[in-house]
């Protein structure tokens, strides 16, 4: 039998590929095997054993120690409401996308209180040995089959159920069990909490039994609700005391969320606003967020990212598909700023702009000291400050996912809608964001994703104890204070983040599956709709869309001071001081090596930049946008000029700022190259600074441009081979029907999801030791190759699978819209598979492909939780680790303080990336949901 | 130019069978056209042959060679698509020359050919143009003539003429033929178009649902349909249901239904006594008459709706079973109302009528 159906499978096989495919895909599969499967794989695996021994314990370890998890009542009911949320969410999707009932919107409940029941069974502090652990596994699984066979029969049972109304009250039932389960462990949790941690009566505990009072309410209404309600289950009266639920908790809680009462346990302190008495200031108003376990920090800062992030991103998109006004195209282009730029470097931006540690930040230097409209200054810190720049960068996810499902939209339906009388908020409720809502859930997922595995923003603030507790922090510290491994906590939460991102990932897919780019094909181009506005309402959107840019562009702005100014921390007494003091400062000194020294990396580069997108809209302007099919010898050319363009520069660039800033041949003193007053005074200051250590300073300076040279050429390296496997990948999808396809697809997007920390680490831990054992020694190469060492193949390695997904789908949208019959016609002709694809295939989909590649190199430029794991020296580095370096370098070279050099890093890669995205995103045009890469 | 053959081909994909059992001949020499309503499998058929498909079961012949499961690459047979597919990045002389150059012909009898093949198609002034620059009809030309240029053993054509306007399909149909003949080539052509396969043919394969329904000569097809489908698809034509009465030697009498008038037909095909028969009635064949004759092969009715279409008056009038007919009057010197009844003749070798085996 098992041989028959493998025959089977491999006649199916042969039949559709033929030799040339078939290598593409083997090619594919391989790199992505040796590069991600088996690295990822060996951890999650070495997670699972001790001694060689099968075992859960450091899970059970984790869950344990409440650094890691807290099964506190603040936790419980935040991890509850986000349940909820999750359940309206679903419910909502579900009613949407079939014209019944959906599966996903049982599962996602039943699956949710299965997970609460295995916490609670498997780490309060009855079920310890493995046994008991053993038993709770058997206990969930239980519970999870039972959910499954009720879902399987509500499925089944649904054709029949508004026919058959006398299977209502099963129905009910149902329905009604997980979701009772659901609250019920809810309720028992806090019970037992309560019993345990009060013994006499306090405002907590009233509060604490209303909100109980609040739950029983809730099941008792919904009971009430579901025993009488005549109309179909999805009618909203279903969930109206659902609702009321939420809500009544929310507001119950809400007093506590704004004081700064240490809200009801330790270890779960809500402060958003805490007013903190200061000697300097008299009070200064601390905005922290939360501060609770790893696991329960991390969900958090995830959610409020995700919920920020998709108010921003959703209305931007519609604002942009729907309406005509004066500056759009601007707003367009800015909108896309945040896309590629890691969060990390805009982290240093915010922290100058709002959250400086002592309250010198911009903001307060603008509202406090220069116009005084704040009454104490105002300190962004801890998660907030994270969830803050998380937001402000992960928006675009959402907003290029919802205006490509709002673009595509096909406007007669929405036109129907209104020939039928719906208007206004109706039609947007009713039709437009119903329609949109599989691309929206899908940038939302992905936003939680990216939230939950990003290391390099807490890194920025980690001064502050809250952010030391977040999955990736974690893991990274015990990364770095294993010496280069991870072993027991360490493993366990590198598993659980893993989990995290990939039940994520699950749900994208079921959202956007292999996509459909295919618009074009299906009967022409529609136009979207926009409309024309008034002058009013022109007026409001731009104010609106403004204000919210301007918060959006906070991190970007932040660095760019930093990045030309050597002396940003202003003295808080002498007040009056708005900008950076150097600026006005250098220009009027007469020491212009100095000032270009101070400013000429930065400066540079962004000469250099504005030469490159002026040049741009040049060949814009003349050009048209390339359209291969209309004249392709100057698509081509074009294509060329983007393609190698940025790279070239940004190698030339670099050794140009290597002449500006020599490596110091005639030295006899600091003084005598021309370092000003500033330099000398700072390192009076410091004192211990020996001319030899100074040297070696500036000789660092120079040698950024090594740093900047060699990032470009991996993520260079790293995008020819994206190019060539990711090609492959996307003509084996788009062009052939296998079985396994899905999973194949699956394999080459999952990189999106999967935390960067996870891939490096598994790559660092499965390879270094057997290629330093393979060729013998350790492990640097560079007496081979200068300058490369073994962990630089390991990174490029990670850059490719990391950013294969952009190109894949941006080249499987060109091969979507490129009809077959065209590569048939030369097969027809008599063109073997490869002639057809090298002459027909890829000069079609170049163009696509190219959009999708220069994402790929951007954002391999600013891959920050790889470069972070397998570099360790300055030698070896990278610009995002250099500016992980520099920031947390609180001595000044050559008068510049690290955290400038590590912002003046930082808007070279911010300006490098824009100008990359916004030619990417004109390319793609309606499908730039692809420059997400889901 | 080659015989092609197709022995019992079956084509599946998953559920569907869009080709089943298929086999026919095409001479050398002969356009054959596969003829039937979108979906039956048509394409599917023609793609097979060029090689994009390989069959379930059955064989494919060129000549004596088996190609059934010779890469696409290798077979020499150029098909012009539905959509053309030029290559939009390619000059029309790019194109025309590329199957030259895998051919390694060399330069300068590259540009000869293509030079020659484009004069062919009336589109040597566009050697230079780029695809998308050109009209419809035009691209469809060079779509042709980078057939042609290769010396193809077979032409393969799927719906070529279906993207242009009507007046257009009509020219190019008759150029297609003129050239397909002076070069005598062995063509299969693709439409779901009747009149364009009558006026192309030398041969007709009508499908439907996959399956052959009728093959012969268009003049035979027209005339002689070997069942309803066939009768239907082939011209304008009436569907009525009747019951079959009596049989004899090609000859029988069919009742309408629920009324007691008798209509006698010298065309038969698998008639039962007792049965219901379908009754394929074309409109041109009808007489109307304003008075009942009982010895004339009559049936009754009443006139819906008249509609002047310059050479001929379109009259829908509806039988007293309640069903509605057709028909075109030419000779229009008594007038005739709507509302007016009438009476219908029609010559018994004028009534197609089919047993139920032969629907
Ligand atoms: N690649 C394919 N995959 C699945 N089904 C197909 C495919 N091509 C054609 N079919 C199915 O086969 C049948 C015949 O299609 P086709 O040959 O294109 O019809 P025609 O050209 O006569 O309009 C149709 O039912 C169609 O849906
Ligand atoms: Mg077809």
């Amino acid at each position: 039998m098992a041989s028959f159906t493998a025959r089977k499978y491999l006649k199916m096989v042969k039949a559709e590929f033929d030799p040339l495919s078939l290598f593409l895909l083997l090619s594919v599969l391989a790199f992505f095997i040796l590069f991600l499967v088996i690295p990822v794989v060996t951890i999650l695996i070495t997670a699972f054993i001790i001694d060689g021994q099968f075992s859960f314990k450091f899970f059970v370890d984790v869950f344990k120690n409440p650094i890691y998890f807290e099964l506190d009542i603040g936790s419980f009911i935040f991890i509850s409401s986000f349940g909820l949320v999750i359940f309206f969410a679903s419910r909502l999707v579900g009613t949407i996308k079939n014209k019944g009932f959906d599966f996903v919107s049982l599962l996602i409940p039943s699956c949710y209180t299965i997970v609460t029941i295995i916490i609670v069974l498997l780490f309060s502090d009855a079920l310890t040995s493995v046994p008991q652990c053993i038993f709770g596994i058997i206990l969930a699984l239980l519970f999870l089959g039972i959910g499954i066979i009720v879902n399987k029969s509500i499925k089944h049972e649904l054709d029949h159920f508004f026919l058959n109304t006398a299977l209502k009250p099963t129905l009910t039932l149902l329905v009604g069990i997980p979701v009772v389960t659901f609250l019920f462990v809810i309720l028992l949790a806090a019970s037992s909490q309560l019993l345990q941690i009060y013994d006499s009566f306090d405002l907590e505990l009233i509060t604490f039994i209303s909100m109980i009072g609040a739950i029983i309410v809730g099941i008792i209404s919904s009971f009430l609700y579901s025993q009488q309600f005549s109309k179909d289950l999805l009618s909203s009266s279903f969930l109206k005391p659902f609702f009321w639920l939420f809500f009544t908790c929310i507001i119950l809680m809400t007093p506590f969320l704004f004081s700064n009462y240490d809200f009801i346990v330790e270890g779960w302190r809500i402060n958003f606003f805490n007013k903190v008495p200061d000697p300097q200031y008299g009070y200064i108003l601390i905005f922290a967020g939360i501060e609770a376990s790893v696991l329960v920090n991390t969900i958090f800062v995830a959610i409020a990212t995700t919920f920020i992030s998709a108010i921003l991103g959703i209305f931007f998109a519609f604002v942009i598909a729907r309406y005509e006004f004066f500056g759009k195209s601007l707003i367009r282009a800015v909108l896309l700023f945040p896309l590629v730029v890691p969060p990390f470097v805009g982290a240093i931006g915010i922290k100058r702009m709002l959250a400086h540690p002592q309250g010198y930040s911009f903001f307060n230097r603008l509202f406090y000291d220069a116009i005084p409209i704040l009454q104490f200054p105002i300190i962004l810190k801890g998660l907030t400050a994270v969830i803050l720049v998380q937001s402000v960068h992960f928006y675009t996810l959402i907003y290029l996912n919802s205006l490509s499902a709002f673009q595509n939209i096909d406007p007669t339906l929405e036109e129907s809608s209104e020939n039928l009388g719906a208007s206004g908020s109706k039609l947007f409720r009713s039709i437009t964001f119903p329609l949109a809502l599989p691309g929206i859930a899908a940038g939302s997922i992905l936003t939680f994703i990216l939230s939950v595995e990003d290391l390099g923003t807490p890194l920025i603030f980690s001064g502050d104890v809250e952010i030391q507790n977040l999955l990736t922090t974690k893991v990274f510290t015990l990364w770095q204070d294993q010496l280069g491994t991870l072993q027991g906590d360490g493993l366990a939460l590198a598993v659980i983040l893993f989990v995290i991102a990939m039940t994520g990932f699950a749900f994208i897919r079921k959202y956007v599956g292999i996509r459909e780019y295919a618009m074009v094909s299906k009967g022409g181009v529609f136009n979207p709709r926009t409309r024309k506005i008034s002058i009013i309402p022109t007026l409001l959107i731009m104010v609106s869309v403004v204000l919210l840019m301007s918060f959006a562009l906070l991190p970007h702005i932040g660095s760019f001071f930093l990045s030309v100014s050597d002396n940003f921390t202003w003295d808080v007494t002498n007040s009056k001081h708005l900008f950076p003091t150097s600026i006005s400062f250098k220009l009027l000194s007469p020491d212009i090596g100095d000032l270009i020294r101070v400013i000429s990396i930065p400066t540079l580069w962004i000469l250099g930049w504005l030469i490159l997108y002026f040049l741009y809209r040049l060949l814009k302007n003349y050009v048209k946008l390339p359209d291969p099919n209309v004249n392709p010898k100057t698509a081509y050319s074009f294509l060329i000029i983007a393609f190698l363009l940025p790279v070239v520069i940004s190698i030339i660039l670099s050794e140009i700022s290597r002449i500006f800033i020599p490596p110091l041949e005639p030295i006899k003193d600091g003084l005598n190259l021309g370092i000003g007053n500033l330099t000398t005074e700072i390192v009076g200051q410091i004192g211990e600074i020996t001319n030899l250590e100074f040297l070696a300073a500036i000789k660092e300076v120079g040698g950024f441009s090594n740093i900047i040279s060699r990032t470009s050429m991996y993520a260079f390296i790293a995008m020819i081979l994206i190019i060539l496997l990711g090609v492959a990948a996307a003509y084996i999808l788009a062009r052939k029907e296998f079985p396994g396809k899905f999973a194949f697809d699956t394999l080459v997007t999952s990189p999106i999801a999967i935390p960067g920390i996870i891939v490096g680490f598994g790559l660092f831990i499965y390879y270094i030791p057997a290629l330093v054992g393979l060729l013998g020694r350790e492990y640097q190469v560079e007496e081979i190759i200068p300058g490369f060492y073994l962990v630089h193949f390991l990174l490029i390695a990670s850059f490719t699978v990391r950013r294969f997904p952009f190109t894949v789908r941006a080249a499987y949208a060109g091969l979507q819209q490129t009809h077959v019959t065209f590569e048939e016609a030369s097969t027809n002709l008599g063109a073997s598979n490869l002639h057809t694809i090298l002459r027909i295939t890829i000069p079609l989909i170049a163009i696509s492909v190219i959009a999708g590649a220069m994402i790929s190199f951007v954002y391999a430029l600013g891959e920050v939780s790889t470069s972070l794991i397998l570099l360790g020296s300055e030698a070896q580095a990278t610009i995002p680790w250099m500016i992980n370096e520099k920031n947390s370098d609180p001595l000044p070279h050559e008068g510049i303080l690290g955290v400038n050099e590590a912002a003046a890093l930082g808007v070279l890669l911010i300006l490098l990336q824009v100008i990359i995205i916004s030619i990417a995103n004109s390319i793609l045009k309606r499908r730039g949901s692809a420059l997400t890469g889901i | 130019m080659v015989e092609v053959i197709l022995k019992n081909v079956t084509k599946k994909f998953e559920e569907v069978v869009a080709v089943d059992n298929v086999s026919f001949k095409v001479r050398e020499g002969e356009i054959l056209t596969l003829l039937g309503p979108s979906g039956c499998g048509k394409s599917t058929t023609l793609r097979t042959i060029a090689g994009f498909y390989f069959p379930d079961s059955g064989k494919i012949y060129f000549g004596e060679k088996d190609i059934t499961n010779m890469p696409p690459q290798k077979r020499n047979a150029a098909m012009v698509f539905q959509n053309y597919a030029l290559w939009p990045h390619m000059s029309v002389k790019d194109n025309v020359t590329y199957g030259l150059k895998l051919r390694k012909v060399g330069r300068e009898e590259q540009h000869r050919r293509a030079f020659d093949s484009l004069k062919m198609v009336q589109m040597e002034k566009f050697m230079d143009r780029m695809p998308l620059k050109l009209s419809g009809g035009q691209q469809q030309r060079v779509a042709v003539a980078r057939c042609l240029v290769v010396n193809p053993d077979v032409l393969l054509m799927d719906e070529p003429l279906s993207n242009l306007d009507a007046k257009l399909r009509i020219e190019t149909r008759r150029d297609i033929r003129d050239l397909v003949k002076e070069l005598d080539l062995t063509a299969i052509y693709v439409t779901h178009d009747q009149e364009e396969a009558l006026s192309i043919s030398d041969y007709i394969v009508i499908m439907d649902q996959g399956r052959i329904r009728q093959t012969g000569k268009p003049r035979e097809i027209w005339e002689h349909p070997e069942n309803a489908f066939v009768g239907t698809f082939i011209g304008e034509a009436n569907l009525l249901e009747f019951s079959v009465k009596s049989t004899q030697d090609g000859t029988g009498l069919l009742e309408i239904v629920k009324t007691n008038r008798i209509l006698k037909t010298t065309f038969i095909k698998e008639l039962e006594i007792g049965k219901k028969a379908r009754v394929v009635l074309r409109p041109d064949k009808f007489e109307v008459d304003i008075t009942e004759d009982p010895n004339a092969n009559q049936l009754p009715g009443r006139v819906r709706a008249i509609m002047y279409h310059g050479t001929f008056e379109r009259l829908t009038v509806r039988l007293t079973d309640g069903s509605d007919v057709v028909v075109y009057r030419t000779e229009t010197e008594v007038p005739i109302k709507v509302r007016q009844n009438v009476y219908l003749r029609v010559k018994p070798e004028h009534v197609l009528a089919f047993g139920p085996t032969a629907y």
